[in-house]
């Protein structure tokens, strides 16, 4: 039966335009989207924009309320810690290092991850077999307990934490991107494309690859989230970051000290984070679903 | 089934070897003498044993055997800040994780399964999307905030729970398990029935701390679980058919929905041992992860390996134990994968 | 999946969210509110068992005060489990008789006789039951311990008496002896008017000779310092390091004085941590309460904060036996460049006053007639420049990892100094490590200037200038700026061979010209003193001098 077609030109929207437009349906995920973009820009510009410099003391102004309180002032937006350092800066400076660090640790982790799993995925066997109940296993590791190791052997500071977060990471993409390719190798188009002689290298870098890149997109904004959290408590626990770095983790572990006098040094980094990660799992829920929604169709 | 159970338990023995010589090899990466990190002793021209002796003259591989050996007999070394055996302080303190860990997990299954479950069946309802925004929120909490936050709010300005501990100090219990509520059903001092209230209230604050987060996990997961399983065509079949809801529930949704939860428990755990961790060094609660800590801190290289050892070998084998269980149960279960 | 749309249920997931939101921001609108509403009473131990628990912020180091002078083990250890020959009181600081009822000076104050008490008795704990009362041997044991070096106990733990070779008592003191079985006779070498104050200090402890002959026989005679035995009002019970310390009451004590049935010390490092556990009720009373602490505590109805002007020093001192601070030009140069009146606002938050001697103004020996140096950069660099060093030099800077009364910060003073020492370039290197390595590294003297201090023992000023500055005090470990000046030693001996109050004013009042001139170190702050506590207990008195005394405290609910 004929197709009516009233308009010349036919609107076929690529994946990604109609992942975005399943995508856009919820509100909620739009709202998280700018709340994740709003920290993005922070994280990128932020430290051109703070009104003082992250460890400037201002020795006449300690432990001052945020502005919305009777003793606050305007100069101090949200605030200062005990040594006169405003935390409006310093909460900007610690969005970039923690969000960076974590996408830092997240890319280290994906494209290692990613080769690791593709090449498990594809070969077979018992060995194979072995490797990956191994891997499994590895993934159940803390990673708390990876990072306590390597900051024994390589010491404190926050290319180590990021080190170790990454390592912790890379588990989850290997088990990802192996789960995934397999099940791809197994399917119809794979085999035809194997009849026509393409090696399996071949095969990976253009038939499997651009399906996985949503995989990987959604694990990856998950892992993004973890890797706030886990380098946000490594820097707490005096870890990873350490007390000259104006990073999320060390601010709250700082705000311990007037913790009774003055909460909001630790309630603000935390909400900073918390917001962060938030925003991050909203935007990871609302794609995967975008993604299911839009395979289904 | 046999061959199910041997395979897991070859898996175990390998996993746990492997552990093994990372520990092992892990004294040769920390800074300082190797025979001092696996130990907590100086190597001198006088200390005896033969895995001194190995240090001296052997070669690594025998270096290895004799840790080992020690290893099994219980001379887990010294620590290098208290000078005192590694294997009393490990069960001093092991207990008290436990503890916690137990109880917190306990409370996440309890609280996050049925209201996954409900969420589940109501998919796309009002409540669904209430356990959902709440368990988003709930999920992307900072755990160390999160006991700041139950600290600052209940403790300091609300007054009703202690903040820091197992037990007020005055309550002298003697230790005979460890784990403190059944030390103190078996105590006989006088003071039982206000000891006992006094442990519940030093639990509460931690245990909710740490499965703040995982009972919102607990709760996506079978949520998403149960709405898989609510998909298949059998189960539509049985609706079809007028089966009552509870008959389909017990015998098919429930069954098939758990089987596919076991193996995604098994990777919370390390989750879950991570955040019990760091709660323990916010609240002061004398375990392996506040131990563990402050090891680190001291730069105590012969208890970190002795802890990360124990930690790990106790996560592994659990998360393993679970897999093997889901394996046993549903056969087929390797051939469908879970993302 | 295929459960269709879900766009007409974004609102309520929408709704549901903010609803979440909400309620998360108005938990902490709570927590972020005026911190002054307590109206539940703080939880804390059951009413079933009475016990008092102590905040303390670090471990002792041995059980015994004689060989320790950290108060840390002063505080655990002195008028706990011990008592003295003499004691001070606490409300006018005169010397009251402890385990020596009376006592009888010479003429020529060469020879003391003391009286000792009846009736005392030692503890009985599982490790050691004693059989006998406090007599004269107990003395004469705790006394020949640090005085006779061939004494069996000497070397046990050390051999160090850090704070009785300071005074280089063991040169004055020609014998103990005993005269019957509660009188003994102490003779010296030449007349001490602040031997009797020494002998009320902390660290004249009396042990027990019994239980010292108990360890020889089973060959542990380390035991004394660890589990310790004495006459005083709580006995010790266990000792888990890093955690807690327990002390039961001693049911014989010769004082009559209501005790509760246990005495914990909590050991918590963290300042910030004492202090929430203070308002949660965890902790009764705690040790060395910050000063923005303070403030809140005051304003805390439940908490119940005592202040007292505080005989002790916070300063500066520099290494003189190293270059450059052999040259007191130098040394006077740093001294100027630094601004006083800054550091005793950013550190001292105005609780403490300003020094310009080591001596306290609450003390008698204090005299106003003493220049200050006041903040004079200008005048430093040209004294460095004379000095030969108007390039500037690198040095470094021991910052006291503690908390101590005299010093509250010396972390946060060292940056301090840092920024004003850069000023006339001068480089400094600050240094920090545990109490235990910082110790042992200044009695090596790795250091080239050290933030530190001194609490008074006792109401002599003896006790200041003596283990501070003389030249006997520097293999004793108190006198860090390693400095020896004969004139110096000679005023600070001549002082205390008159009993005449005003003689001795005089000798200290050139003594205090020395330091001035000479500057070994920079006095910077005398602190109050004070103590905090839950108004749950009560009978705790600041001790003007040494450690923490619980003899009478009691709860009261």
């Amino acid at each position: 039966m004929p197709d009516v077609n009233l308009y010349d030109d036919e609107f076929h929207p690529t994946p990604w335009q109609s992942t975005w437009r399943e995508f856009k349906q919820s509100h909620i995920a739009l709202v998280g989207l700018t709340t994740l973009m709003v920290f993005v820009v922070l994280a990128i510009l932020g430290p051109l924009i703070t009104p003082y410099a992250p460890d400037l003391q201002n020795t006449s102004a300690l432990i001052l309320p945020p502005a919305w309180h009777d003793n606050g002032s305007v100069l101090h937006l949200l605030g200062t810690d005990v040594l006169g350092r405003d935390m409006l800066s310093r909460i900007f400076y610690g969005i970039q290092v923690t969000f960076g660090g974590a996408v830092g640790a997240v890319l280290f982790a994906l494209i290692i991850g990613t080769t690791f799993g593709a090449i498990a995925g594809m070969t077979s066997g018992v060995r194979s077999s072995i490797l990956n109940h191994v891997l499994d296993t590895f993934m159940v590791i803390p990673s708390l307990l990876i990072a306590i190791i390597i900051v024994a052997i390589l010491g404190v500071g926050l290319s180590n934490a990021v080190l170790a977060i990454g390592l912790a990471l890379i588990p989850r993409f290997v088990h990802g991107t192996r789960n995934f390719v397999k099940e791809e190798f197994g399917k119809d188009y794979i085999k035809t494309a194997r009849l026509d002689g393409a090696s399996s290298i071949q095969i990976y870098f253009k038939n499997i690859l651009p399906n996985m890149i949503d995989v990987i997109i959604v694990q990856g904004t998950l892992a993004i989230s973890v890797a706030i959290l886990d380098i946000a408590a490594l820097g707490f626990l005096n870890l990873g970051a350490q007390t000259l770095l104006p990073e999320l983790g060390v601010m709250i572990s700082e705000g311990l000290a007037t913790a009774y006098i003055a909460p909001w040094n630790i309630l603000l980094p935390g909400l900073s984070i918390f917001l962060m990660v938030l925003s991050i799992n909203v935007v990871g829920d609302g794609l995967r679903s975008a993604l299911r929604n839009r395979m289904s169709q | 089934m046999l061959t199910t159970l041997l395979r897991y338990f070859n898996l175990i023995v390998i996993t746990l070897f492997i552990l093994l010589l990372i520990s092992f090899s892990l004294a040769f990466f920390f800074p300082g003498e190797p025979y001092t990190n696996l130990t907590g002793n100086i190597l001198l021209e006088e200390t005896v044993g033969p895995l001194a002796q190995a240090f001296r003259e052997g070669n690594i591989f025998q270096q290895f055997w004799y840790y080992a050996k020690n290893l099994s007999m219980g001379d887990w070394g010294v620590s290098f800040s208290t000078a005192l055996p590694l294997y009393d302080k490990i069960f001093q303190t092991l207990p008290a994780t436990l503890e916690l860990t137990f109880y917190a997990a306990t409370l996440s299954l309890f609280i996050g399964i049925p209201c996954g479950m409900l969420a589940g069946f109501l998919h796309h309802k009002k409540t669904d999307y209430t356990f959902m925004s709440m368990s988003m929120v709930m999920v992307s909490f900072p755990v160390f905030w999160l006991a700041l936050l139950l600290i600052l709010i209940f403790s300091l300005q609300l007054n009703l729970l202690p903040m820091s501990g197992r037990l007020s100090l005055l309550y002298d219990i003697p230790e005979t398990s460890g784990f403190v509520l059944i030390d103190i059903i078996n105590s006989t001092v006088p003071y039982r029935y206000a000891a006992f209230y006094d442990a519940i209230q030093h639990l509460i604050l931690p245990t909710i701390a740490v499965s703040f987060i995982t009972t919102a996990v607990f709760l996506r997961t079978t949520r998403r679980a149960i709405v898989d399983v609510m998909a298949t065509e059998y189960i539509k079949t049985a609706q079809t058919r007028g089966l009552p809801f509870y008959v389909i529930f017990s015998r098919h949704v429930l069954r098939n929905a758990m089987l596919s939860i076991l193996p995604l428990f098994a990777i919370q755990i390390s989750t879950l041992v991570t955040n019990v961790m760091i709660v323990e060094t916010v609240f002061s609660w004398p375990g392996i992860g506040h131990w563990l800590i402050q090891a680190i801190y001291e730069r105590d290289y012969p208890a970190i390996r002795i802890g990360m050892l124990l930690v790990s070998s106790i996560v592994v084998f659990f998360a393993m134990s679970l897999e093997c269980i889901s394996r046993l149960i549903d056969p087929s279960r390797g051939n469908k994968q879970y993302a | 999946m295929s459960f269709g749309q879900c766009s007409n249920n974004a609102s309520y997931r929408y709704r549901s969210l903010v609803i979440g939101m909400l309620s998360l921001v108005s938990l902490l609108g709570v927590a972020a509110c005026s911190q002054n509403n307590e109206k539940n009473s703080p939880t804390g131990h059951s009413s079933s068992i009475s016990g008092v628990i102590y905040c303390s912020e670090s471990n002792p180091g041995f059980f015994n005060p004689q060989i320790d002078t950290s108060s840390t083990t002063s505080d655990a250890s002195a008028h706990q489990i011990y008592n003295r020959l003499l004691d001070f009181d606490a409300q006018t600081g005169r010397i009251i008789p402890g385990l020596a009822t009376s006592w009888l000076v010479s003429k020529d104050g060469l020879t003391y006789t003391f009286q000792l008490r009846r009736n005392v008795a030692f503890h009985t704990t599982e490790y050691f039951q004693p059989t006998r009362n406090f007599n004269a041997d107990d003395v004469i044991f705790s006394f020949q311990r640090w005085l006779d070096e061939s004494h069996p106990y000497h070397h046990i733990n050390g051999g160090l008496y850090p704070y009785f070779d300071s005074l280089n008592l063991a040169q004055t003191i020609k014998s103990v002896k005993r005269i019957n079985g509660y009188r003994i006779e102490i003779s010296l070498f030449q007349r001490d008017s602040s031997f009797l104050a020494n002998l009320a200090t902390d660290f004249a402890a009396i042990l027990s000779a019994q239980y010292a002959q108990h360890l020889s026989i089973l060959n542990k005679p380390s035991d004394i310092d660890f589990l310790p035995i004495g006459t005083g009002p709580y006995q010790f019970k266990e000792f888990r390091k890093d955690q807690f310390i327990r002390f039961t009451q001693h049911p014989q004590y010769w004082q009559q004085t209501e005790r509760p049935q246990q005495l914990i010390f909590d050991i918590t490092p963290s300042s910030s941590l004492r202090f929430a556990k203070l308002v949660t009720g965890e902790c009764d009373t705690i040790a060395y309460p910050s000063q923005t602490e303070i403030e809140v505590m005051q304003a805390n109805p439940k908490i119940i904060v005592q202040e007292a002007p505080g005989l002790n020093i916070g300063f500066w001192a520099f290494n003189t036996s190293k270059a450059p601070f052999k040259d007191p030009k130098v040394r006077r140069a740093l001294a100027l460049a630094i601004d006083k009146s800054t550091i005793l606002d950013a550190i001292y938050f105005n609780s403490a006053t300003r020094a310009r001697s080591i001596i306290p103004p609450a003390s008698w020996a204090f005299s106003a007639d003493i220049p200050d140096l006041n903040y004079n950069p200008v005048k430093a660099r040209q004294l460095l420049k004379e000095a030969g060093y108007s390039n500037g030099f690198n040095m470094n800077l021991f910052a006291m990892p503690v908390v101590r009364d005299y010093n509250p910060d010396a972390r946060r003073m060292a940056e301090l100094i840092r920024t004003y020492l850069a000023e006339i370039s001068v480089t400094v290197d600050i240094q920090t490590s545990d109490w235990d390595k910082f110790r042992s590294d200044l009695s090596t003297g790795k250091h080239d200037s050290v933030l530190i201090g001194w609490s008074a023992d006792n109401g002599d000023p003896d006790n200041f200038y003596r283990p501070l500055l003389t030249c006997a005090a520097i293999p004793s470990g108190t006198n860090r700026a390693m400095w020896c000046h004969p004139e110096f030693d000679a005023t600070v001996n001549a002082a205390i061979a008159t009993d005449d109050i005003d003689e001795r004013k005089a000798f200290y009042q050139t003594a205090n010209e020395i330091i001035a001139r000479e500057i070994p170190l920079m006095p910077i702050a005398h602190a109050y003193r004070y103590s905090v506590h839950n108004d749950n207990i009560q009978g705790l008195t600041i001790n003007p001098y040494g450690g923490i005394r619980f003899a009478n405290v009691r709860e009261s609910r």
